[in-house]
């Protein structure tokens, strides 16, 4: 399996990304099917999430198993920031990014614990922060949950619609992929890789790996943060129980079957999965056998998950990434 | 007397019941080559991961440069000038070739999230001094494959390479070397011996620990010999090698090349 090492910096390289993106962006106008678009833009909140996700766990080597606090967190404090102190969306926003990142931060001697470890301390946080947010009822209104919480609002331009919001986040997904790119091409993100690729060396070489595994979950924490803003606006109901370990563990595997070492992939597969479930629902009850089934098979024939299947489809079609010239090669700055 | 560069007093480890170091002192002049030798177990590695941070001495204390090290955790140490290279082998096998180096200039470099987020001008140029710098140490060390190339598929020997030009990269004031020469053929030592001498010409003080006897006597200005954790003779190569208390706990029973 390969690593998210940076990709030589190549307009070929770049084109893939640039397609996609321009393909997000004509969906909604190729197919405006309302049921579609709904989906989508839980599909594209997901995404969000799972880059933020990937990027801790194929860089970092962090396998988070509550990476759902975070997003329940944002969503909560962004909701509240603008129903209680009726603060415009773009401040709840910027709020649920700061108080997700905060947390992550209060995640402490956790983000030093490797493998299991870290499994059983990070399904543990997700559950305490869900305890919080079903009891703390005088700020979170508990198992009732807060409805009616305002669209999200651009100045005068109010995201009434899924058409629209499907557009906000999209941007943001988009902003969210470029600066994760550019984190993984750096300092900051070859320790993280060093760190992932083996401790001990790293550490040997001035690589402090608590404190980069820390910025890695405080990163990824405001990300999804930031994420939950979207939700909690474009939904506009939230409840405790959508951010349970159990979410944790769904966008683990988006990560898993979108390709550990993609950014790219993981938002694929954060899509895919996303879809899928619901495009299923003909089957009716065994519609979540067949989604299990799905995943497993997936797993089995893709352990590179979708991204590895494009790459190996790639280079069977034969247009191959270009070979870094010795002398040349490195990722762009 | 020229300062000493690293100190250790009275140098412990106790594994539980088992001493596997045992009130060694060491004191090692800048700009010379130290060897340390000694038969298998003798403590040699035990030694070296209590200097590098990755032990804690159950007794004594490490100096550097006059600062206490004791205790320090390993990326401390790394920060404050000293490397070291691995027994056996510690690379981030998917990684690059360039990459792998480039983690050894980690320590001379600041840059942090903040900066790679907002690719400040001062992150780009430090990242052009990185290749630059990783370049030019694999150079220095003779190593000659094309950089994209991930270390997991490169051959023993050029591995060897990449995880010395990591080390040095830094041009750090203390490197550890441990058994650089082990599964290298006579023409790689003598490269290997050769390079050494490059390092201490260019001010950098370097402890070898090594059980090739050619290697040690002709690259080591000084050598200490441990056995069963304690230090049993210290002195120059002429010394050690008629040393009869060296000869008889290692040189003549263990088969060793001489020089």
């Amino acid at each position: 399996m390969t690593i998210p090492v940076a990709l030589p910096g190549g307009r070929a390289r770049r084109a893939g990304p640039l397609l996609l993106l321009l393909g997000m962006v004509a969906l909604p106008i190729a197919y405006p099917d309302l049921y579609f678009l709904h989906i989508m833009v839980l599909a594209l909140i997901n995404a969000i999430l799972v880059v933020s996700l990937q990027f801790l766990l194929g860089h970092a080597g962090q396998a988070s198993l509550g990476h759902a606090a975070f997003f329940g967190t944002g969503a909560y404090a962004s909701a509240i920031a603008a129903m209680r102190a009726g603060l415009p969306f773009a401040a709840a926003f910027l709020i649920a990014a700061v108080v997700a990142g905060i947390l992550g931060a209060g995640l402490g001697p956790i983000a030093r614990l490797r493998g299991y470890y870290l499994g059983i301390a990070t399904l543990a946080f997700n559950q305490v922060v869900v305890l919080v947010l079903t009891n703390w009822e005088s700020v979170t209104q508990g198992p009732l949950g807060i409805r009616s919480i305002p669209p999200p609002r651009l100045g005068p331009l109010v995201l009434r619609t899924d058409h629209q919001a499907y557009y906000l986040i999209l941007a943001v997904l988009a902003v969210t992929c470029w600066a994760y790119g550019r984190l993984a091409r750096s300092r900051f993100g070859r320790a993280l890789m060093a760190i992932r690729e083996n401790e001990v060396a790293a550490s040997a070489m001035g690589v402090n790996p608590g404190r980069y595994k820390l910025q890695a979950f405080v990163i990824s924490a405001i990300s999804a943060g930031m994420a939950g803003s979207l939700f909690a606006h474009v939904t506009g109901y939230l409840n405790p129980n959508s951010f349970t370990f159990q979410e944790s563990v769904a966008l683990l595997l988006m990560v898993v079957v979108g390709g550990q070492a993609s950014l790219w992939g993981s938002a694929v597969g954060a899509v895919v999965l996303t879809l899928a479930p619901e495009y299923l629902r003909f089957l009716k009850d065994y519609r979540l056998v067949v989604y299990g089934a799905i995943v497993v098979v997936l797993m089995m024939f893709l352990p590179d998950g979708l991204a590895g299947a494009g790459r190996w489809i790639l280079q069977r079609v034969g247009r191959r990434p270009p070979a870094p010239i010795p002398g040349t090669a490195g990722p762009a700055a | 007397m020229a300062e000493a560069l690293l100190e250790a007093r009275v140098l412990t480890q106790r594994f539980g019941g088992l001493v596997a170091v045992d009130g060694v002192d060491l004191t090692v002049a800048p700009g010379t080559v130290w060897g340390l030798i000694g038969p298998n177990g003798a403590g040699k590695t035990t030694l070296f991961n209590m200097l590098t941070g990755m032990l804690r001495p159950s007794a004594g204390r490490v100096a550097f440069r006059g600062e206490e090290i004791t205790g320090l955790p390993p990326h401390e140490i790394a920060r404050r000038g000293i490397l070291r290279t691995f027994q056996n082998l510690q690379l981030f096998p998917r990684m690059p070739v360039w990459e792998n180096i480039a983690v050894g200039l980690h320590v001379a470099t600041r840059t942090g999230a903040v900066a790679a987020l907002l690719q400040t001008r001062r992150k780009r140029a430090e990242d052009a001094e990185v290749r630059r710098r990783a370049r030019e140490a694999a150079a220095f060390v003779g190593l000659a494959v094309p950089e994209a190339q991930e270390v997991r598929h490169l051959p023993y020997g050029h591995q060897k390479l990449v995880e010395l030009a990591r080390a040095i990269a830094s041009d750090p004031t203390l490197l550890l070397l441990d058994e650089p020469a082990a599964g290298l053929n006579d023409d790689e030592s003598a490269r290997l011996i050769a390079l050494i001498a490059r390092l201490r010409d260019r001010g950098m003080t370097v402890v070898v620990v090594e059980h090739d006897m050619r290697v040690i006597m002709r690259a080591c200005d000084r050598i200490t010999v441990l056995d069963h954790g304690r230090k049993i003779a210290e002195g120059t190569p002429a010394e050690i090698q008629r040393d009869p208390t060296v000869l008889e706990a290692y040189l003549g029973m263990r088969g060793g090349r001489t020089a």
